[in-house]
């Protein structure tokens, strides 16, 4: 069975790339997308078995980071941030680790050419094997 | 893929347009309100979306210009620079800017041309510059301000210290009305409770400034046996300022209305008696096993209070407990567990949480008393990463290591090191999650981190204001780690590693970086190639094509404007010599006019290449890592060697292709064979053969002193003070002792001395590993040092020394020292013969772990570090000293030691004598010499202080067979009587004459060990490399002292 995955990112069409990458992943499923931290924690509950979380930092209404502490408390998922501000080490990186994130990934870059597309499917698609323990 | 991509742009097109609709709105809303948070909060979101999803497509330029306008409203709103009509008027510009690229990207799915936007990007870059130093200038302004006279700001007004007095207050009232409730039963014993309970509240009144409450309260406490009718009506009263105050009477007598009917705190209120429970199982037993009574029941009762607000990772956690085999994983579990509660407090309204439960300060308060033994384990763990599969073995086990020593920083208010604790989980998960094996750097910071929040716990601990310079310099360098664990190197290293032209700083894009570093690390070579690809269709075409076919990557290009013409200048990589690229670039464009290799660029390396920020952390980390690389000054020198030793091989090609002889038969050959007429010829070209000899000398003189200088050079950076080992493992001693309940004081002898690094690498961990046994097993606890009437406080010395070609390290303890009695009956049960009146039976290999208490934990196993020190050539001694404690020495032979020595000649031999070891040198005759015909014949130099025995260290060439000094008594060529230089030396009470030719000079020498058939010299500690680029023998002092 596919793990599901949720996808938290306010600009769909970062929502539509990553959900692109996913795809080409067969142990994985996306089942969900929210725009905002707040869509996402309300629609926690509809996803008991939910695997996997990709989730931005910077969004309106509730960000990334504040998503984090009230899902961590009401979600077996792993949560993976997929921002372009916790770069390593970084007080946004440390923050994240603070609030429980199980890994941080740069977002990724170049990902609409066919090739790179593929290479970063690979990257995000060991890290999230990694994290679900597939 | 193709559907996918088109919906990816036509996504691209539509939430693009939206962010610009935003920022151009939210812009023309901030012209009026410019201090409207919110907006500019928005403002930043929309202008980051756009250029996320520029760089998702690769658009660097769009990206760049995107970005750069997200810098400027960052300012705004992170770093409190006002949004002023300038910044407004750039940013809407930049918008239409981002408009137009947002089309023109739709339109041609590719990135656009940098120049029409150029103008514009570096005017919003000089708009940062300046705000971002008007900010910093904003800052020292307000510094300045706070020296100014200005009404002093109360406490009380602030919202903050209100709430928390409030909260503090209402806690105190409801206790001092629950003890009025039991008045009766012990008049006395509740009016000390409510007057110690007032005395509280009356203190952090006088704090806060609320000085109603402080004259209430004073007034009871003035009172010297308040009746009962005294106390409540203080009670009330201050029921009713409270209430007054904060209008939270209510909370004086029961829980608020709020408090109470938030689901956590009720939450927390229903867990405490469990958490209590499990208090009790955790201290009845030391090692809880599975099954054990009243666990189980414990864990369903804490998850079933979890399951209605879904607290599903706590129930998880709760859940490890009966799985717990160990002290090591129930102490584990219970630390998840606390952290899932203090996650889940994190989210409960902050406000009334006084006398309530509180996880994170029980987590806090556990790991703040339990951070020593965590850095120990911590560095233990740090010790183990040497491979990717280490890391996955061990990173599980140092993140949560470090989030122990996380808590206890927030429990001791150190938020930078919390941060610096919760970076380096971020860094070696990223090397995890990367299979890398550990960085060195990202170890040497870890390793650092840990010695330094031992000392700041420590400082902490006694009360002190820890020293947290060295934790911020540490945090820098973690942030600078970035490329490291990232792999890719950053831009700024790429440029620095290729001395970029500056046009092309700054321009790099995340692929072209990922390239570059890709190529750098294949060993790549880099050039410049200048291209006017609007000339010659054919030749662009070619030179494309050139790039298609593989032979070069492309990694970035700059515009150059020259004239009416517009070039590029191609930065490219290639596994092609210079000659190569030159070639192909001739047989592309044959004309050599449209494509120029404009210039081959030269990895500097990793250690050039480091950008300023890390370039200054480094330099701020010198005392923790003593540098080892090569000076600027080092470098010239080298550069000046090469030079002079390339001038002399000319002169010297020179001389050898002069046929000198053949030159001079020819002058006489034309003087028609009569000297007298050849004689000026000749001299000019003899006198010119001078000339070139003295300039050799000249250079050759100017070589030695470069030599000099490197030599010097080289030796420091190899040379380390003693001080480096010790004055760490002192502290650590004292930590350790302390920890194990011993207060212990650590003497350090020896700070001064010079070794090299690797010398102190190998004595590092086992001088720790003695010290650490003198100072929690041999030094006796406390009360029992008071017991036997010793000090409370133990006295341990470490003690450094060079003696000749080894150095002896000695720990000293005045403690009880090893139990003899117990060493003898383990080595009777091994079948050892006993050795009255030793303990060397502990450094038989099988002995195993010594300590003076077998139930404890702990112990050395002597025979390891004897084991480990004979591997470099060292030994071990232990001994208990006569009047109490221990002694251990360790000696080990000096790998390469720099000796401060006088270099002298002796025939054609050179000599160094160590400097210290001199007494002093004279210049003697006939008449100081006596010959003592009773010690077969032998010389003795008579001094004013005494009479000393003269050693020869060879036999002078200047002297008969039979004796040296045969003809000292004759007078030399001006009639004087001849006089020959002696170097008196000794050491402890024995003296000795050394006779020399030339005193060469002193300097520092680097001392190799004598190897192979030389290391059978008696006489000699080693050879010295010296200055002059020739090898000197090192004189053993002490055998030299006992043949005299």
């Amino acid at each position: 069975m596919a793990h599901k995955v949720m996808i938290v990112d306010d600009s769909m069409m970062m929502r539509t790339v990553i959900t692109n990458l996913v795809k080409t992943l067969p142990t994985y499923e996306v089942v969900a997308t929210a725009a905002n931290g707040k869509v996402a924690l309300e629609q926690l509950g509809k996803y008991p078995d939910l695997s996997l979380i990709l989730l931005d930092i910077e969004m309106p209404e509730m960000d990334g980071l504040e998503f984090l502490r009230h899902a961590k408390l009401r979600t077996k998922a792993k949560i993976c941030v997929l921002s372009s501000v916790a770069v390593s080490g970084s007080p946004h990186a440390a923050k994240a680790r603070e609030l429980g994130a199980d890994a941080i990934v740069t977002k990724p870059s170049g990902a609409v050419s066919m090739d790179l597309a593929a290479k970063r499917g690979q990257e995000l698609g060991q890290i999230m094997n990694r994290l679900v323990g597939a | 893929m193709s559907d996918e991509l088109d919906e990816v742009w036509s996504l691209y097109a539509d939430d693009g347009s939206q962010s610009l609709d935003i920022v151009e709105e939210t812009l023309l809303g901030l012209e009026k309100t410019p201090t409207d948070a919110e907006a500019v909060a928005a403002l930043f979101r929309a202008m980051h979306t756009f250029k996320g999803n520029a760089r998702v497509l690769g658009l660097a330029v769009v990206e760049s210009r995107a970005h750069r306008a997200e810098d400027l409203i960052g300012l705004v709103r992170d770093e409190g620079v006002a949004f002023d009509a300038e910044m407004l008027g750039l940013l809407l510009e930049v918008t239409d800017a981002l408009r137009g690229m947002l089309d023109g990207t739709v339109a041609s799915r590719q990135d656009i041309d940098p120049a029409p936007t150029a103008e514009l990007f570096e005017r919003m870059k000089d708009k940062f510059e300046r705000c971002k130093g008007g900010a910093a200038e904003d800052k020292e302004m307000t510094e300045a301000i706070v020296f100014e006279p200005s009404p002093k700001r109360r406490l009380a007004d602030d919202p903050m210290y209100r709430e928390i007095f409030s909260g503090m207050a209402s806690d105190v009232l409801r206790e001092m009305r629950q003890a009025m409730e039991e008045f009766d039963a012990g008049p006395e014993r509740v009016t000390g409770q409510v007057m110690a309970a007032a005395e509280r509240l009356r203190f952090a009144a006088e704090q806060i400034g609320m000085r109603d409450w402080h004259a209430d309260l004073a007034d009871l406490l003035a009172t010297t046996a308040p009746s009962r009718g005294q106390l409540e009506n203080t009670l009330r009263r201050l029921v009713a300022r409270l209430d007054g105050d904060f209008g939270d009477s209510g909370s004086a007598a029961a829980p608020s209305p709020e408090v109470a009917e938030d689901p956590i705190w009720e939450f927390f209120d229903a867990l405490a008696p469990c958490l209590e429970r499990l208090s009790e199982i955790r201290e009845q037993f030391a090692a809880p096993v599975i099954g054990q009574a009243g666990l189980e029941t414990l864990v369903e009762e804490i998850c079933s209070l979890a399951a209605p607000l879904g607290f599903v990772r706590l129930a998880e956690a709760a859940r490890c407990f009966p799985r717990a085999t160990g002290q090591d994983a129930f102490r584990s579990a219970e630390f998840h567990f606390y952290e899932e509660l203090a996650a889940i407090e994190a989210v409960a309204p902050a406000n009334s949480n006084a006398g309530r439960l509180r996880p994170s300060v029980i987590l806090r308060n556990w790991c703040g008393e339990l951070v020593f033994d965590n850095l120990l384990t911590l560095h233990g763990v740090l010790e183990q990463l040497h491979r990717p599969e280490d890391v996955a073995a061990h990173c599980p086990r140092l993140n949560e290591m470090m989030r122990f020593v996380y808590h206890a920083c927030l429990h001791n208010d150190l938020e930078t090191a919390a941060h610096l604790c919760m970076s380096l989980v971020d860094l070696f998960s990223r090397v995890q999650a990367g299979d890398m094996a550990p960085d060195p750097i990202l170890l040497h910071i870890a390793r650092n981190f840990v010695a330094t929040m031992e000392l700041v716990f420590d400082a902490a601990g006694a009360g002190k204001i820890p020293d947290m310079e060295a934790v911020e310099q540490l945090f820098q360098a973690a942030a600078s780690a970035t490329f490291v664990v990232g792999g890719t190197l950053p831009s700024s290293v790429i440029e620095a590693r290729l001395s970029l032209p500056k046009a092309f700083h700054k321009v790099l894009t995340p692929e072209s970086v990922e390239t570059a570093s890709a190529a750098l690390q294949a060993g790549h070579r880099f050039y410049i190639v200048r291209a006017d690809l609007n000339r010659d269709e054919a030749v662009a075409s070619n030179f494309l094509a050139w790039f298609e076919a593989g032979a070069a990557q492309v990694i970035s290009n700059v515009t150059v404007f020259m004239g009416d013409a517009t070039l590029f200048d191609f930065l490219i990589a290639t596994s092609l010599s210079e000659m190569e690229v030159a070639e192909a670039l001739k047989m592309l464009d044959p004309q050599g006019r449209a494509l120029t290799l404009e210039r081959t660029l030269t990895d500097r390396g990793e250690a050039d290449a480091v950008p300023a920020q890390r370039r200054e952390t480094a330099d701020a980390m010198k005392t923790a890592a003593p540098q080892e690389t090569m000076s600027a000054d080092m470098l010239e020198a080298i550069g000046e060697v090469i030079t002079g030793q390339a001038m002399v091989r000319h002169m010297l090609v020179e001389l050898a292709e002069d046929d000198l002889a053949g030159a001079l038969e020819k002058e006489l050959d034309q003087a028609g064979g009569q000297w007298h007429l050849a004689r000026t010829s000749v001299r000019r070209r003899l006198g010119g053969l001078q000339e070139k000899i003295d300039r050799m000398l000249q250079i050759e003189g100017q070589l030695s002193g470069r030599l000099d200088r490197l030599q010097e050079e080289a030796i420091a950076i190899r040379t380390k003070p003693a001080a480096l080992l010790l004055k760490p493992t002192a502290a650590f001693v004292e930590t350790l002792g302390r920890q194990h309940g011993r207060s212990v004081e650590v003497a350090t002898i020896g700070d001064e001395v010079s070794l090299d690094s690797s010398t102190l690498d190998h004595l590092k961990a086992p001088l720790r590993a003695l010290a650490g046994f003198a100072a929690c097993q041999s030094v006796e606890a406390r009360d029992q040092r008071l017991a036997a009437g010793k000090p409370e406080t133990a006295r341990l010395r470490l003690g450094l020394n060079r003696c000749d070609d080894h150095i002896v390290v000695t720990i000293e303890d005045d403690g009880a020292g090893i139990d003899r009695q117990r060493v003898a009956q383990r080595a009777a049960r091994f079948g050892w013969p006993d050795e009255p009146g030793t303990i060397n039976a502990v450094l038989h290999p099988g002995y195993g772990r010594v300590t003076n208490d077998e139930a404890a934990e702990g112990g050395v196993d002597f025979g390891e570090i004897l084991a480990a020190l004979k591997a470099h050539g060292g030994d071990l001694r232990v001994a208990n000293l006569p009047s109490g404690g221990l002694r251990s020495q360790i000696t080990l032979p000096l790998a390469m030691v720099v000796l401060d020595g006088m270099v002298v000649r002796v025939g054609h031999v050179m000599y160094v004598i160590p400097v210290d070891a001199i007494q002093r040198i004279v210049h003697s005759g006939p008449d100081e010499l006596v010959r003592i015909s009773a010690d077969d014949g032998r010389y003795m130099l008579r001094l004013a202080e005494g009479v000393f025995p003269v050693q020869f260290l060879m036999k002078s060439g200047d002297e008969d067979d039979g004796d040296p000094f045969a003809g000292l008594a004759a007078n030399d060529d001006d009639g004087h009587p001849r006089k020959r230089l002696f170097v008196v030396t000794g050491k402890d009470q024995r003296r000795v004459a050394l006779s020399v030719d030339e005193l060469v000079g002193q300097q520092l020498v680097m001392v190799r060990p004598l190897q192979g058939y030389l290391s059978g010299i008696r006489g000699a500690t080693g050879c010295a490399l010296l200055g002059s680029g020739g090898v000197g023998m090192v004189l053993d002092m002490g055998y030299v002292l006992d043949q005299a």
